[in-house]
């Protein structure tokens, strides 16, 4: 409303516990340096708790006289100067509360601390960093944007030097009347971790200095040479040789947005059985491109969402491939990198393995296994197993011992056995159901042809969670597509409810509980029986 | 974490220096100014900083001047302390948080109706915008009741501590305890202030007293009890009174304007100070056009001021925050007795309840200004500007479609609390839903996401008692929870005592975690040691052996079957009390107390183990059900290293410190193959060095991919 006066104002958004506090401090003390009469205020709240936290001042140049400025220790929205956001979330949280103007200065990094919300959901619940953008462009007169997080472990400094990294590029920013050597001065004089701070300054203050901030983002993508080369980097002799070959098939064939999947997969089927099997998936994927390239405008999205699926079935996680993942050389060599390990260092993995009974016999044939199983239903097998917990076999092997090792890799020897397994069946049952699915629906529709393709990623996690989210998806078709599109088939020329519908049952199957999928039913019962009426 | 010497040195200095600080150092170098002679208190939000300071100013400043500081148990005891004051010339405070001041009344009813003959100051933490566990309450009307007076300072480190030494004075010359509100966001200030002189206290633990005479009637029993009523109204009101007035404690503010007037309180005054300046009505230095009364003491209230406030006025807005808006209905009483014609706005026109915020300022005084302006080119601009901020506000909430992400707060990285929750809310697959009473302290988040475990959250303590009705009149079990500060806070009284004493069937878990952590790690009974860092051991189970407790299990929190089996027992065993303590240090505490330990042992070449978890992104299928029975701030998500996934998968970051709770929890839920342990050996030994090479020769006889490990 005043618009600039000489009155500062600094409104800092923070999560609990990432050193809001010694920045502010850091503020403060270099507002005294400046000649500025200044007060900071904290509101800690339930702080190192990783909750939201609040730091605010004000600053005004030193009164001559005896004339004291009143300050006042409530931000007032749309009044305030700058925003020093320590994350993203966190400004759009302040944004959304007025704290932004078109008087504004928005120093902010842009790097993401997931809030237990974001992290609930079955499927992604991450919050759009494109909003999050928008509303900062539109609450700001300046909008200074650095991944403070990145540049900190580029740097090898550790998650706290944020707050020094945007202190500096505030500094370089040039939004506060203030020297340099105020900032630095006050980091001193405050004495927290001075030397790495100091650093973590100069960091900041080059970045933004520098204008390195400006046309930043959009990672460069991959070619799709340098794709093929990484990939087959990992292949010996024959077996690239194999690889190559079908790589340029691929080439040959699809379109840009389809080959680097397609690639992908091979590999991941090769690794997981063998060529054989993955040119079967090329075949299934094969035939779906067919009708996309039918239909032509459709972006190939009906053959990216099936090719990508479609791989992630195909190699489903049974005790054989878990094994092998965690036996892989690649595996350790990440883990040293991950956990920044030196050579001196000596370490030990201890893997959690804890497979549920069906996971342990769905490696064993399935003509052995079935006839067992049909046994354990009868009530004579209830009347000798009294258990009420499932059963499951709970062990955490030393992975990097001898032993440890020697047990996983004798799982990895028996593969040759999985397409005889009981569990090969199980999910072929589902991956059958899959591809037809998806080629009668996208013979009735091609929007509702992708809403299938996609729909299947709903299938996720071990045991019973997969055993749940296999069922929501055979309901999802047969009770929620299926009754759906018969309804529109005959009443209609479109198949807009189903697509609507179809996609709200998948965010709700994909929410918070797997139980989504009951009220999915429910929800397309109601519509039903409200458009019957 | 606390005050650095440099900040306590400053406690030493004399008339003119400046200090620079918070709030609660301003407020305890006020004490020393006023030579008070005793502190006590009881953590928590606002105040909890105030009892940082103490406790760490103890050993160096306080113990030398003879000064005494009682770790109070509870707010009862604080309260208490204050009888020093009743029959000798001691200067004394203590303070605690709002909620606080119920569980200290009883020992204020008593000392206010004495009265005091030292200057007694309690510092409440006024939270009314609940930035802590707390609900939105206000100290005045408790005040009122047990006729004590009230400041309510401004916003400003030296009037703050002015507004303390005048505390002093006022409480010895009306003879009442002086309630001294300290709003959240004042108690947060970090400014500078200039300091007078220390005075040393007459009466100490240096220079004690040498016999206790009690005049007969400060006991309040009858027949005095009644003579101290009348005292209140016909003594101690009154000198308080003449004392305001005289030391023109409340604050006049001359305005061009004559015909209005605002009168107001506390923090508010700095908040409407800068809602005239964006009105245009002031300056930054407080100049107005527009004539207020600030009061600095919001009981008793002076009628002289008031009226000379209100006379020749046609309209006066009084800007109260907080119900019972009870300086309004007295103001409205004055007004009426004076038969004073004008008009009196408050609540009518300002928000009822509910923090008064920047925005429900302006519109306030801005249609409090409609009222009383003609000029129509005037009146368009006052609304246009009174009704900016809170415009603003609604314009940015409803810039996007799809509401920016909330961040609720969350169980530190390996808290020891966390686990329980994740074994009760395994259980539930089994068991179904308790009924969850819980109580005041970090797991009072259970009831937030990922757990939702809360039906109840009753109050310090009390958590188990408040579910005594339910455990007999419901079919569900009784769950609830305890910390060991609330416990020895006066959970061993008014819940287990209660519990055993009425045969309650119910399940309480203690986390003891051996630290008053939500406050900001405060030292309590269970810690071993007090807040003058005095050793002390306190065993919660031989208490509750005391009390009769006959079922008492301890537990491990991490290690998490464990914890299952035992709550399974407890719950197969439905009769009677189950005690189960989870005994784990606050990880915070222990993180900081350790790092340093680490780097010495890694510097000095000693073998060392350390442990940290890790994620498997290829196995992980990122159907994220890990987080719903965990919630570890460092298990997070990140993109899936495969381009064929396209939702994120489970991510371990560096600030992991090796708990292992996310690995119990794949085995105990049966989740994934995806967790795993890493055991790095920080100076391996000989021995260490042999066993990985053989291992690894072995290892790749096997595997013949040249292995590197």
């Amino acid at each position: 409303m005043q618009g600039k006066s000489d009155l500062i104002k600094i409104f800092i958004p923070a999560v609990g516990g990432q050193g809001g506090g010694v920045l502010t401090e850091w503020l403060v003390q270099a507002f005294f340096r400046g000649e500025f009469d200044v007060q900071g205020i904290s509101l800690p709240g339930l702080s190192q708790r990783g909750g939201s936290t609040v730091y605010y001042l004000e600053a005004y140049p030193k009164s001559t006289g005896n004339k004291e400025i009143i300050f006042a220790q409530f931000p007032v929205p749309g009044e305030v100067d700058i925003i020093v956001a320590q994350e993203f979330l966190e400004l759009g949280r302040a944004l959304e509360l007025g704290y932004g103007s078109d008087i504004t200065t928005i120093v902010t990094s842009t790097h993401r601390i997931y809030s237990t919300l974001e992290k609930l959901p079955i499927g992604s619940g991450i919050y759009s960093d494109e909003n999050l953008r928008k509303l900062a462009r539109a609450f700001s007169s300046d909008l200074i944007e650095l991944n403070a997080l990145e540049l900190s472990k580029a740097n090898g400094m550790d998650e706290l030097a944020v707050n020094a990294i945007l202190l500096g590029a505030l500094c370089a920013s040039g939004a506060l009347p203030l020297e340099k050597k105020s900032f630095t001065d006050a980091i001193e004089e405050v004495g927290v971790a001075v030397k790495s701070n100091l650093r973590a300054f100069e960091v900041g203050w080059d970045y933004i200095d520098s204008k390195k901030y400006q046309g930043q983002d959009a990672k460069p993508g991959h070619p799709w040479e340098k794709f093929i080369d990484e990939r087959a980097q990992k292949l010996e002799g024959n077996s690239r040789e194999e690889y190559l070959l079908r790589t340029n098939e691929i080439e040959s064939q699809y379109p840009v947005n389809i080959r680097e999947i397609l690639a992908e997969s091979v590999l991941r089927l090769k690794e997981y059985q063998d060529y054989k099997y993955a040119d079967r998936y090329l075949a299934q994927v094969y035939n779906v491109f067919q009708i996309d390239e039918r239909v032509k405008g459709g972006g190939y999205k009906l053959t990216e969402h099936y090719a990508k699926n479609l791989a992630l079935l195909m190699s489903y996680e049974d005790g054989i491939r878990v094994a092998e993942l965690k036996i892989k050389s690649e595996r350790f060599k990440r883990i040293k990198e991950n956990m920044r390990l030196r050579d001196d260092q000596v370490f030990k993995v201890i893997d959690y393995l804890k497979p549920d009974a069906e996971e342990v016999y769905g490696l064993l044939p399935y003509y052995l296994v079935s006839p067992v199983l049909s046994f354990t239903r009868t009530s004579l097998f209830k009347k000798i197993w009294r258990r009420k917990r499932p059963l499951t076999f709970g062990q955490t092997p030393t992975t990097t011992s001898f032993s440890g090792f020697l047990r996983l890799w004798l799982l990895t020897r028996i593969k040759f056995m999985r397409p005889q397994s009981y569990r090969y069946r199980k999910e072929y049952a589902l991956i059958n159901k899959y591809m037809e699915s998806v080629k009668v629906y996208s013979q009735y529709d091609y929007k509702l042809g992708c809403l299938i393709a996609k729909s299947v990623g709903m299938v996720k996690g071990y045991g019973k969670v997969r055993r749940r989210t296999m069922d929501a998806f055979y309901r999802f078709i047969d009770n929620i597509v299926f009754p759906l599109s018969e309804f529109e088939r005959d009443s209609r020329k479109n198949f807009d409810i189903t697509l609507e519908i179809g996609e709200e049952a998948i965010k709700l199957i994909n929410g918070e509980s797997i139980d989504g999928i009951d009220k999915a039913e429910k929800l397309v019962r109601d519509v039903l029986e409200r458009r019957a009426a | 974490m606390g005050y650095s010497k440099e900040h306590l040195a400053q406690l030493e200095y004399g008339e003119g220096k400046v200090l620079y600080g918070d709030t609660p150092l301003a407020i305890l170098k006020a004490f020393l100014q006023s030579g008070v002679s005793y502190l006590g208190g009881y953590p928590g939000s606002p105040t909890a900083g105030l009892i940082d300071a103490i406790s760490d100013a103890y050993k160096d400043v306080l113990k030398d001047k003879g000064i005494y500081f009682d770790c109070s148990g509870n707010e009862a005891s604080a309260a208490s302390l204050l009888s020093a004051s009743i029959s000798y010339p001691i200067r004394g405070s203590v303070n605690w948080k709002i909620v606080g001041t119920n569980v200290a009344s009883d020992a204020l009813s008593h000392i206010s109706s004495s009265g005091v003959t030292g200057g007694a100051l309690i510092i409440v933490g006024e939270d009314y915008g609940c930035d802590s566990t707390c609900v939105a309450e206000r100290a005045l009307p408790f005040a009122l009741k047990s006729t004590m007076a009230v400041i309510d300072p401004r916003g400003d480190l030296g009037h703050v501590a002015k507004m303390v030494q005048a505390g002093f004075e006022l409480s010895e010359c009306s003879n009442m305890p002086v309630m001294f509100l300290l709003s959240t966001r004042v108690a947060h200030i970090r400014n500078k202030m200039v300091c007078r002189d220390n005075q040393i206290p007459a009466i100490s633990m240096n220079n004690r007293l040498d016999d206790l005479i009690t005049e007969q009637e400060t006991i309040p029993l009858p027949p005095f009890t009644f003579d101290q009523e009348k005292k209140k109204f016909q003594e101690r009101i009154p000198a308080a009174k003449k004392f305001i007035l005289e030391r023109k404690l409340n604050e006049f503010i001359e305005g061009t304007e004559t015909n209005i007037g605002i009168i107001t309180h506390g923090m508010i005054f700095n908040s409407l100070m800068r809602c005239l300046y964006n009105l245009g009505e002031a300056n930054l230095y407080g100049e107005t056009r527009i004539p207020m009364l600030n009061l600095n003491v919001t009981n008793p209230l002076v009628p002289e001021e008031i009226i000379l406030f209100m006379r020749d006025k046609k309209a006066v807005l009084i800007v109260e925050e907080g119900m019972p808006n009870l300086i309004e209905e007295q103001i409205r009483s004055i007004a009426q007795r004076a038969k004073l014609g004008l008009d009196i706005f408050g609540k009518d026109i300002l928000p009822q309840a509910g923090e008064f915020t920047p925005d429900h300022i302006a519109k306030g005084v801005g249609t409090f200004l409609l009222k009383n302006t003609v000029n129509n080119y005037e009146r368009e601009k006052i609304k246009e500007r009174s009704e900016f901020t809170e415009k603003h506000k609604q314009k940015a909430a409803g810039f996007l479609k799809d509401p920016v992400a909330k961040r609720n707060p969350v169980f530190c990285t390996g808290c020891p609390e966390r686990p329980i929750f994740t074994a009760i809310k395994i259980l539930e697959e089994d068991y179904g839903r308790s009924y969850y009473a819980s109580d005041i302290g970090c797991y009072s988040m259970s009831g937030l996401p990922p757990f939702d475990l809360s039906n109840s959250i009753t109050g310090m303590g009390i958590g188990l008692a408040s579910a005594g009705a339910l455990s007999r009149m419901a079919n569900k079990r009784v769950v609830s929870f305890m910390g060991d500060g609330t416990f020895w806070h006066s959970g061993l009284t008014t819940s287990i005592s209660n519990a055993v004493y009425n045969n309650q069937n119910a399940i309480l878990i203690i986390l003891e975690n051996f630290w008053t952590s939500m406050t900001g790690h405060h030292e309590n009974p269970a810690s071993g040691k007090n807040m003058r860092q005095e050793g002390v051991g306190m065993d919660i189970e031989k208490a509750l052996k005391g009390t009769g407790v006959r079922w008492i299990k301890a537990v491990d929190p991490y290690n998490l079957q464990d914890s299952i089996n035992v709550l399974t027992e407890a719950y197969e065993e439905d009769e009677g009390l189950r005690v189960i303590i989870s005994r784990g240090e606050c990880q915070l505490e222990k993180t900081r107390r350790e790092r340093v330990v680490l780097k010495s042992k890694l510097k000095s070449g000693k073998r060392m183990v350390q442990k940290k978890l890790g994620v498997d992104p290829d196995l992980c299928t990122g159907d994220h059900s890990c987080m719903r029975y965990n919630g570890c701030p460092s298990l997070t998500l990140k993109e899936s290293p495969t381009i064929l996934r396209d939702d994120p998968v489970a991510h371990i970051e560096q600030s992991c410190v090796g708990c292992g709770l996310c690995g119990e929890i794949a085995h105990a839920a049966v989740l994934c193959p995806s967790f795993y342990k890493v055991e790095i050996i920080e100076n391996p030994s000989m021995l260490d060095r042999v066993g990985a090479r053989i291992n690894k020769s072995l290892l790749h006889l096997i595997s013949r991919n040249g292995w590197s490990g």
